[in-house]
């Protein structure tokens, strides 16, 4: 019989040099012992460590309840499935958290949730009018999870366009139902604030421990009866942008994360380590806003996918089929800028708007192997995110920002065709998977001089207490050079909708083989399929070091934090 | 007070009793036991050897003595023969009707002659009892004066010289015996050991072009082993682990795993190699221990007589022959309730023979992974005890058609439950309702061998165990296998000095499977044609030559494998060899054409492994190869030493693996990939399959076998295997390392002993005890790195163990009677034989045997 606690010395060989001793005592116990007693038990094996066993892990089960239009059905099947992602609670999704992808999810399929729902055996697709509504709930179950502190964010793919390895169709778009395991009173009350964020209850998995941490207990942890309710029609599209310039053939220009100058890999804008700007103006005047402003780098990034490349990005035979409308008149695309309720941390005369804009750092691949598409961010373990925050600006001018009036709520008035955002030289460092604790927000000046002439000496270009009151999730403001390298660009609504790039539309994944040109039209060697350029690895800010000798003595004397860079 | 004295007076006291105990077993053993100490061949042979000696030097009686202690031993029919036909020789008519009368009885290729003896010296007998008989009219002898009693007070009278009785009456002269009466002696070596899979004939393991070594009926009776590849943990370069309570796994000189799959196992020539998953499923075999004649193992590539999947070795477990043997039922029950029962019935009838066999054995897991209680699972159809669980039956029919022409007819099933540990994901696979089949009919003649077999493999499948929401992967699994083989045999001599042995035929191979797990249902056609030739020149040199052509549907093209080999004989009973073979194994039906999707630890997604790519349906698994030179020395100079050393070199490449998880790509989709599953409602994310390894494995390494029969009743034997492997990367890429995460695979030991001792005793006891050392390994096994989302070799060291197994055993009731008591492990060492596998520990069986 072996015990869990058993000495480990028994289950050493025996040593040859005491087999003759080993062997008579063997055969007595064994022969004239062992064989009177005959054990009818099997013992417990839980001494393994092979990662075959499956290890004692969490489960979270629960019921997905969708209240909603009728789906659609097509070919005697549902169209769409229910969708529960499980999210770390200390590191939620955007806009509160830089989670890019669930850490799990569980899928319903609609065949199973609509199980009595009449279905069409037409080959085209069939979709019942909104109006009818009904409520249907089936159960789900979601495992294996580690101990701890779980949001469950949950949609109804309506159109059933989702698929989740690809950043490009892994979110809900307009005609999709949300919801999640939320506070459906917090949600009643906020009915109808455009930028309200649905408050995710915990789902805890595990004994809880003293520093908040979970444990699976040996026998595993199941937390039952999670209610998922879903219900909240999405009323817009993704946040489509690219950067402008993107699509453009650029010329060799060799970077620190690009030696070769790999063409494909050119970055749209750099901005260097040192960067300086100056400080908000006291006089808020056209003269000193449009100062402010040029003292920023900035980028221009228009809705969607360039002219050219809409009809292979929008097309449902090619596998992007993205959701792009035209701009009103025509139709109703565009990206949606409207207030967040807030200004920006710099200068309470500048409001901050949707969609938020962010820059987040890549993984160091200067020969483009690992990652030819430019999608793994930094954040692994033992490797902090490190991310730059953009100002969106209205009417691509902070005049106008300023001016007004800011529309508070997304409607068709909001669309624009193109957004300007400005670079803040500011990165939060932080810990991806424990963005609770907060991190370090580094900027390579902490004054400068006003963008008033008439104001003489250096400013605060930042006041602590206020960014810390409008932008969180930091525990120390720190002089210091930004990391260099690639950050890619993401917009954010406050629905949680996310659009990134670079992303899978844009570059030929390894096994897809090389960018080859068809056509005319960018394609795969291996995996033929079109390349939406304005999407690939150029739409990236690159922080780059410092080209002037102030700057290099800046960052000589103020260097990139160790809490920035990579262990 | 008193009383109480009075009664522990009265108690016998412990050691009265044991010695009261030993002493009726001693006094039981005289009264019922036989002087026989059961079957050894080595002993029988050395009586036979000094019996034909003796009779040819005119000593008939001693000789006719030493020849029944061979027979007594172990039966012979040639040996009763050679009695009968001494007998004669000496004059003995009667008791050599009598020999030769019990030798017909038997199934006698030479019957009708034998008759023709029988019936002249029945004639001879008759007049030799008519010569004996006295005259008729003889005149009755005078009638004796009678003698007073001889008075002690009286003197003797004086003494009178009595008259000389008359001549006594001679008998004729027997006329001389001419051998054209009684038949010529037999003085081949009838007890020699022989292997027929080496060269696909009868010969001597010392004409064997490979390394080849025999596990006897004795070894199995003695050492109490229930389990048939357990028999084979004591011969030199064999691997066996112990994987779980129904699973074992045997490999030769390395490379063993999960499902081995390196090893062709023959029964009766038939192989038994699931074509699906490409192993053997040991418990799944309808014979039992108490079916088996011997086993024989052919260490090295044998793809040149057998085809594929001969990659490291053969393995031949010939069975009783219809008609041989007795009548016999035996049982065991052990430790965790292991069960074995067994019982078989033969019978002859002139040229017709027949055996049927049927059998139950009940294997425990070693241990168990899953506790009571578990949250967080969910369980398939095991009670998380029982390994194995199997019924058997077969029946064997043989008639003989003239001199040396068989045909014979049989088949055998199978029925029960197994749990197996299977490659990557069909890892703690449970097989309920696992049903095999065969058919098997075939002719044997003096030049021409034809055999046709169908084998069915048919069983349900699922995972012991899965997270909740997960997928058992349930499954049903059927394999129809028409298997079709021509062998011609020819010997002939070229010149006075020089002898050929040549065998060629052709084989053709039809596979069918259907299985859920396969992307579609799979039929294959196998082609195969084989040529073996001996060139003897002389009786000291012989040149083997072979070479096969297997076609290989997946490969769409025929793949060849030679073989040569030089055998040297210095002295008439040892053999120094040289041979250089190749061999191949094919993909199986799993490597081929899976379409699995796999649990991943998101419930939602789920990873496709498939072996037709979707996204390059031209991509083949390439076959593993191996490459083996080896020299060998064998030598049976004395009857009581048999030695064999044997030194290696292999190179084994194309090794196949799983390759590494692809993600699903916007070209996929774009292709048209399937999105969603919506039968098993989760999302495709990744593709697996399988690839060939990059790295090489340059082995050198050999074994020492010794056996020895020092004393009448006592053998001894010891192996030694060597084993150095050297992983050679220099064919992997970047992108390989990425893919696969390489690490060093050492899971062949480097060292290996082996000791055994077999008593045999005339009272009836005997006992055995063999020891097994096996040293560390290292293995490097594909596991899932569920954060990296790929699939990788991971290392996993595996302590060094030993085993110490021992049997003691009791015959009576003229050894038709047995009962025997053994043990497995009884040091209780527990340890693992795979990095995966259950924690082995001691168990412990008692045996009965009864032959009637």
């Amino acid at each position: 019989m072996i015990e869990p606690n058993q000495n480990p010395e028994s289950l050493r060989p025996l040593r040859l040099g005491s087999a003759a001793l080993a062997t008579a005592k063997a055969l007595a116990r064994g022969l004239l012992f062992g064989g009177i007693v005959v054990a009818c038990t099997v013992p417990v094996d839980d001494t393994r460590d092979d990662k075959r066993l499956l290890p004692a892990q969490g489960v979270i089960r629960g019921t997905v309840t969708y209240v909603g239009p009728r789906p659609c059905t097509q070919d005697r099947r549902v169209v769409g499935n229910a969708i529960v992602f499980a999210f770390d609670r200390r590191n939620p999704p955007p806009p509160n958290g830089l989670a890019t992808s669930p850490l799990n999810f569980a899928v319903v399929p609609g065949d199973t949730l609509f199980a009595n729902e009449p279905r069409t055996s037409n080959k085209e697709i069939s979709c019942p009018p909104t109006t009818e509504l009904v409520s249907v709930s089936s159960p789900f179950t979601m495992s294996p999870l580690s101990g701890g502190s779980y949001l469950l964010v949950a949609f109804f793919d309506r159109g059933g366009r989702f698929l989740p390895q690809f950043r490009y169709r892994n979110q809900p778009e307009a005609g999709d139902l949300a919801g999640g395991y939320v506070d459906v009173r917090d949600a009643e009350l906020n009915r109808g604030n455009p930028s309200y964020v649905p408050a995710y209850l915990p789902v805890d998995v595990g004994v809880p421990g003293p520093n908040g941490d979970f444990t699976i207990p040996s026998t595993g942890a199941l937390t039952d009866n999670v209610p998922v309710t879903i219900g909240q029609p999405v009323t817009t599209n993704r946040p489509y942008f690219y950067p402008e310039g993107a699509q453009d053939p650029a010329p060799v220009t060799p970077t620190p994360s690009n030696p070769s100058g790999d063409a494909k890999y050119v970055p749209v804008i750099t901005m260097t380590q040192d960067f300086q700007v100056l400080a908000a103006p006291d006089a808020a005047n056209l003269d000193t806003l449009t100062r402010y402003e040029q003292s920023f780098r900035a980028i221009t990034l228009g809705y969607g996918v360039p002219n050219d490349e809409r009809d292979e990005a929008t097309s449902l035979a090619k596998p992007f089929g993205l959701p792009l409308e035209p701009l009103p008149p025509e139709g109703r695309g565009g990206l949606l800028v409207f207030g967040r309720g807030v200004s920006i941390p710099e200068n309470a005369r500048v409001p901050a708007l949707w969609p938020l804009f962010s820059f987040r750092k890549l993984e160091e691949d200067p020969k483009h192997e690992k990652d030819p598409q430019s999608l793994g961010f930094q954040g692994g373990p033992g490797a902090p995110s490190v991310v730059i925050q953009g100002i969106t600006l209205l009417d691509e001018s902070l005049v106008k920002t300023v001016a007004g009036p800011i529309p508070a709520n997304p409607a068709v008035s909001t669309l624009r065709g193109r957004v300007k955002v400005l670079l803040r030289p500011a990165a939060l460092c932080i810990d991806s998977q424990r963005i609770d604790r907060g991190g370090l927000l580094v900027t390579p000046h902490l004054t400068g001089k006003s963008a008033n002439p008439a104001e003489t000496g250096d400013k605060p270009l930042v006041d602590e207490a206020r960014i810390k009151q409008t932008f969180g999730r930091f525990t120390e403001l720190r002089r210091g050079c930004l990391p260099t390298g690639r950050y890619a660009m993401a917009a954010v609504y406050p629905s949680g909708q996310v659009w990134s790039v670079p992303n899978e539309a844009g570059a030929c994944a390894a096994l897809e083989g090389n960018l080859v040109e068809r056509d005319g039209v960018g394609s795969c060697a291996r995996k033929p399929r079109p390349i939406l350029y304005s999407q690939g690895p150029r739409a990236v800010l690159e922080i780059v070091p410092p080209t002037t000798p102030e700057g290099q003595k800046t960052c000589l004397d103020a260097p990139v934090p160790v809490e920035c860079l990579p262990r | 007070m008193v009383r109480s004295l009075m009664a522990k007076d009265l108690r016998p006291h412990p050691r009265t009793l044991r010695r009261g105990a030993l002493a009726l077993v001693a006094l039981l053993s005289l009264c019922v036991a036989r002087p026989a100490l059961a079957d050894a061949r080595s002993e029988a042979r050395a009586h036979f050897k000094a019996g034909m000696a003796a009779i040819a030097s005119k000593s008939y009686d001693a000789g006719i003595a030493e020849l029944e202690a061979a027979y007594t031993l172990l039966p012979h029919p040639n040996v009763l023969y050679n009695i009968a036909r001494a007998h004669a020789e000496a004059g003995h008519t009667e008791k050599a009707l009598e020999a030769y009368k019990k030798y017909l009885e038997g199934d006698s290729p030479d019957r009708d002659e034998v008759q023709k003896v029988v019936a002249a010296l029945e004639l001879r007998l008759a007049q030799e009892k008519a010569a004996a008989e006295p005259p008729k009219a003889a005149p009755k002898p005078e009638a004796k004066p009678e003698t007073p009693c001889p008075d002690p007070n009286v003197a003797p009278p004086l003494k009178v010289e009595p008259a000389k009785p008359p001549p006594p009456v001679v008998p004729p002269p027997k006329p001389p015996v001419e051998a054209s009466q009684i038949g010529t002696a037999r003085t081949e070596d009838v007890f020699e050991e022989t292997v027929v899979t080496a060269s696909r004939g009868k010969q001597s393991p010392l004409d064997a072009p490979n390394s080849t070594a025999v596990i006897t009926e004795q070894d199995i009776r003695l050492s109490g082993i229930t389990k048939i590849p357990e028999l084979l943990r004591r011969l030199a370069g064999i691997d066996i682990m112990e994987v779980t309570g129904g699973q074992t796994e045997v490999s030769i000189r390395g490379f063993n795993q999960r499902l081995s799959n390196k090893v062709l196992v023959l029964v009766d020539g038939r192989s038994v190699y699931v074509d699906l998953l490409g192993a053997t499923f040991w418990q799944a075999l309808s014979i039992g221990v108490e079916d088996i004649d011997r086993i024989e193992v052919v260490r090295g590539p044998g793809s040149a007589l057998y085809g594929a999947d001969a990659f490291n070795g053969v393995i031949n477990i010939l069975t009783k022959r219809p008609g041989q043997g007795k009548n016999g039922v035996a049982g065991g029950y052990g430790s965790q309730s292991t069960a074995h029962g067994s019982l078989w019935a033969s019978g002859q009838n002139k040229g017709f023979g027949w055996r049927a066999a049927a059998g139950y054995d009940y294997l425990p897991r070693w241990s168990r992974e899953v506790p009571n209680g578990r949250a967080d699972v969910r369980l398939g159809v095991s009670d998380q005890v029982e390994s194995a669980r199997t019924v058997r039956i077969d029946i064997r029919g043989n008639q003989k058609l003239g001199k040396e022409t068989n045909i014979y007819l049989g088949g055998g099933l199978v029925q029960g439950n197994l749990e197996v540990l299977g490659l990557g994901s069909l890892n703690d696979l449970m097989l309920p309702n696992l049903v095999t089949t065969d058919l098997t009919g075939g002719l044997s003649s003096k030049y021409v061998e034809l055999r046709t077999f169908w084998n069915r493999f048919r069983t349900d499948s699922t995972l012991n165990v899965a997270y909740e929401g997960q997928s058992l992967l349930p499954s049903r699994a059927e394999q129809n296998i028409v298997d079709n083989e021509a062998q011609l045999k020819a010997g002939f001599d070229v010149s006075p000095t020089v002898h050929n042995e040549l065998r060629a035929g052709g084989s053709y191979r039809f596979k069918d499977v259907n299985w859920t797990f396969l992307d579609r249902r799979r039929t294959e056609h196998h082609f195969g044609i084989f040529f073996h030739d001996e060139l003897a020149l002389g009786k000291t040199v012989t040149v083997v030559g072979d070479m096969r052509l297997d076609y290989v549907p997946y490969l769409a093209r025929f793949v060849p494998s030679p073989r040569g080999a030089l055998l040297v004989h210095p002295t008439k009973r040892s053999t120094v060899r040289g041979t250089v073979a190749t061999a191949f194994r094919k993909p199986t039906f799993l490597e081929s054409y899976l379409r699995l999707p796999v649990n991943l630890p998101v419930a939602g997604g789920t990873s496709i492994t498939e072996g037709v790519r979707s996204e390059d349906p031209n991509f083949k698994v390439g076959p593993e190869r191996i490459f083996n030179a080896e020299v060998g020395y064998r030598t049976e100079d004395s009857d009581k030493l048999v030695v064999d050393v044997s030194a290696y070199y292999n190179r084994v490449s194309n090794l196949m693996q799983l390759s590494g998880a692809r993600p699903i790509t916007v070209g996929d989709i774009a292709a048209g990939a399937r999105a969603f599953d919506p039968q098993a409602g989760q999302f495709p994310l990744l593709i697996g399959g399988f690839s060939n390894q990059c790295q090489l494995y340059n082995m050198v390494g050999g074994e020492l076998s010794v056996r020895t029969f020092p004393i009448e009743g006592l053998d001894l034997y010891g192996s030694y295997t060597l084993n150095v492997v050297n992983q050679d990367e220099s064919g992997c890429t970047a992108q390989d390392r990425v893919a696969q995460v390489i690490t060093t695979d050492a899971r062949t030991s480097a060292h290996k002993l082996n000791a055994g001792v077999q008593v045999r005793t005339k009272i009836g006891l005997d006992g055995s005890i063999d020891f097994h050392f096996v040293s560390g390994q290292t293995w490097a096994e594909q596991v899932t790195n569920a954060s990296a989302q790929r699939i990788e070799y991971q290392q996993f060291e595996l302590p060094a163990y030993t085993l110490l197994n021992a049997r003691l055993g009791y015959r009576f009731m003229d050894d038709r009677a047995e009962v025997a008591i053994a043990g497995w492990n009884l040091a209780g060492v527990q340890h693992r034989e795979h990095p995966f596998g259950q924690l082995v520990d001691r168990r412990v069986m008692g045996l009965v045997t009864f032959r009637f």
